[in-house]
């Protein structure tokens, strides 16, 4: 079986922004998906939340492509960077220990319940603070600027690759 | 000399806790207890803010179940206003928490319980998930996850957001009902029964062979606390409160949620950021009762709705007087399922959905109010007290999961007790344990509130504080 969960694919592009906006940086994700939503992009839908859990798998599956936007500990990005990256599907539910679902895991439940894997990113920004209260430090908003301006550029070379 | 078992962290419920087994001089189990080793204080830093932005910020309590904080928030609201709510507001406010009931218990039972059950108690972890479901029953997890979507898509429709609606208000709600999302609600109701019917099938199915579980997992006498409606049917918000016994007779009836607090005390130990509520009139021993789904089976002189009613009685059948098995949380939790499937296909008849008149406009009435609503996982209060300008000066939120404490303590007990006899911890006992925590589906981050995944660990424990077992598991 390769479908949707209700048997279609929309051309649409889903932009997920997840994280705890109580949680400081955390909250980069729904902040970069906010910033998405202001550009109007035609063709992208944008969603927010809290943090990934298995029913979204459905909207996935029916997305042309997808978008994941969290927070990631600066000192894992080399160069102090936006990180973007495409989800190629070689991950897999092995090693999954039942409580926590990232992209990967989540695009691997999209499979194994033979629905249909879009082609999908991740876009984490650095950040450095996950500490109690509402609000971004400055690093991090500069790290929404940047990746809005990455899903953007993601956006437009599907644009492209569609018109093609 | 005596001693204890710690497990730490428990996996697969909302939150991070640990499990303590002490044991007697022989390795005998003698006493358990659930400890929540996180704090958030969500309570003290409401004190300050307006009773108008309680509903918002307290929904931000919880990822999980924050639809619950939301309307038992603005029910609070409504008494500090004291208004009557307008009749469609109220309704709305209904439909969103029968679809809170709908996406929590699918969450529960397909992702997170039905793993032991299916999968095998003696299964590798690796496999007990729903990953591991998938290999043996794909159909049911295919509609499990489909269930969940639907809940979450009628909280999308009626709040604008799955997650953290800022919808229901102090007085009524901000939007209402539109024609077209009455249509997409509809639309995916046929589905939902039919998922809502296969997993009931399954699982009384299955119950044959669960009777070991059914008499070991958290089965013993207790109080049973849960709203009713004024003949005493199932409700879920509004209502007034009823406790039962495991005889099933009727302690309190019709008690007003303004008046909570005569009858619910809250004990707390120092091991635990977790409270361990009471009822009054028996003490902190004696008055250990459970609340959510079997609670509310129990409590109700009725479903309210054929099907669900039907399921009730048959449930029934599981005990002599009250249900008393906490691992019949789950076919209540199904039942419940059904009963909101079938409540809000009901109400989607009602012209008065999609009446604009929405809110009631007051200022502050009264400097207190409660506010009651029935969550998932039981009874949630909501307690303010607010100064003239309406500035929240004190808050108590008496969370379902707490009030579910001295219970899992009990249940850990029991199940402990069957298992350990010595001081080694068996994986045997380690995933059964684990589970019957896992029946009472609690939500720390609510009830302390706690942060971040949900790691297990348990302890066995000397009476001189000697460790003499410790099994970990990452969450």
């Amino acid at each position: 079986m390769d479908e949707s969960p209700a048997g279609t694919r929309s051309s649409e592009v889903l932009v997920i922004g997840f994280g705890n906006v109580m949680r400081g940086d955390d909250g980069v994700g729904p902040a970069v998906a906010e910033g998405v939503e202001r550009l109007g992009l035609p063709g992208v839908r944008v969603e927010v939340c809290h943090q990934l859990t298995p029913e979204w798998a459905c909207r996935v599956s029916e997305a042309a492509g997808v978008v994941f936007v969290d927070a990631g500990e600066a000192i894992l990005s080399a160069d102090g960077g936006v990180r973007v990256r495409e989800l190629d599907g070689s991950a897999t539910s092995m090693g999954w220990s039942g409580h926590r679902f990232t992209p990967e895991v989540l695009l691997a439940l999209v499979a194994e319940l033979g629905w249909s894997r879009p082609r999908a990113w991740s876009v984490v920004v650095p950040v450095e603070s996950f500490g109690w209260g509402l609000g971004l430090t400055p690093e991090a908003k500069k790290g929404v600027e940047a990746a809005v301006g990455a899903i953007r550029g993601l956006w437009e070379g599907a644009v492209c690759t569609r018109r093609a | 000399m005596s001693q204890r078992i710690v497990i730490d962290p428990v996996t697969r419920i909302e939150g991070h806790a640990k499990i303590t087994i002490q044991l007697d001089d022989d390795g005998q189990v003698t006493d358990a207890q659930f400890h929540v080793v996180e704090f958030r204080g969500f309570e003290r830093f409401c004190e300050g803010r307006p009773l108008w932005e309680m509903p918002g910020l307290t929904a931000r309590t919880c990822g999980i179940c924050p639809v619950s904080h939301l309307l038992a928030s603005a029910r609070a609201g409504d008494e500090i206003l004291a208004v009557r709510v307008p009749p469609a507001a109220d309704k709305l406010r209904r439909l969103m928490n029968l679809a809170q009931m709908v996406q929590s218990h699918a969450l529960s039972f397909f992702h997170l319980s039905a793993p032991d059950f299916l999968m095998g108690w003696d299964a590798p972890v690796e496999t007990r998930n729903v990953f591991g479901l998938l290999g043996k029953q794909p159909e049911l997890v295919r509609a499990g996850v489909r269930l969940r979507q639907f809940g979450q898509e009628v909280i999308e429709i009626l709040g604008g957001k799955k997650v953290h609606p800022s919808w229901a208000v102090p007085g009524g709600v901000r939007s209402g009902l539109t024609l077209a999302g009455r249509e997409r609600i509809r639309s995916g109701l046929p589905e939902a029964f039919r998922t809502a019917r296969l997993a009931l099938r399954l699982f009384k199915d299955l119950s044959g062979s669960l009777n070991r579980e059914i008499q070991i997992f958290g089965n013993f006498p207790s109080l049973f606390l849960g709203l009713v409606g004024p003949d005493g049917e199932w409700e879920h918000h509004g209502g007034r409160l009823r406790f039962m016994d495991s005889s099933g007779s009727i302690l309190v009836d019709q008690l007003d949620p303004q008046n909570y607090r005569q009858y619910i005390g809250e004990a707390v130990q120092s091991s635990s950021y977790l409270k361990s509520p009471f009822f009054i009139p028996l003490g902190p021993e004696e008055g250990m009762y459970r609340v959510g789904p079997l609670a509310r089976l129990n409590v109700c002189k009725s479903m309210g709705t054929p099907d669900a009613d039907i399921e009730l009685k048959e449930f029934r059948q599981h005990g002599n007087g009250a249900v008393t098995s906490s691992f019949l949380y789950h076919q209540a939790r199904l039942i419940e399922i059904l009963a909101s499937l079938e409540r809000m296909e009901r109400m989607l008849e009602d012209p008065e959905l999609f009446s604009d008149h929405l809110r009631a406009d007051a200022g502050v009435n009264r400097l207190h109010g409660v506010g009651v609503s029935e969550a998932p996982r039981g009874t949630l209060f909501h307690d303010y007290e607010v100064d003239r300008d309406g500035v929240v000066t004190k808050v108590n939120l008496v969370i379902a999961t707490g009030q579910n404490n001295l219970a899992m303590n009990r249940t850990v007990s029991q199940i402990a007790k069957h298992y350990v006899h010595g001081p080694k911890v068996p994986e045997a006992m380690l995933n059964r344990v684990e589970h019957g925590i896992r029946n009472f589906d609690p939500c720390l981050s609510c009830s302390t509130h706690a942060a971040g995944q949900m790691p297990l660990v348990i302890r066995l424990v000397a009476s001189d504080g000697t460790v003499l077992d410790e099994r970990r598991r990452n969450g």
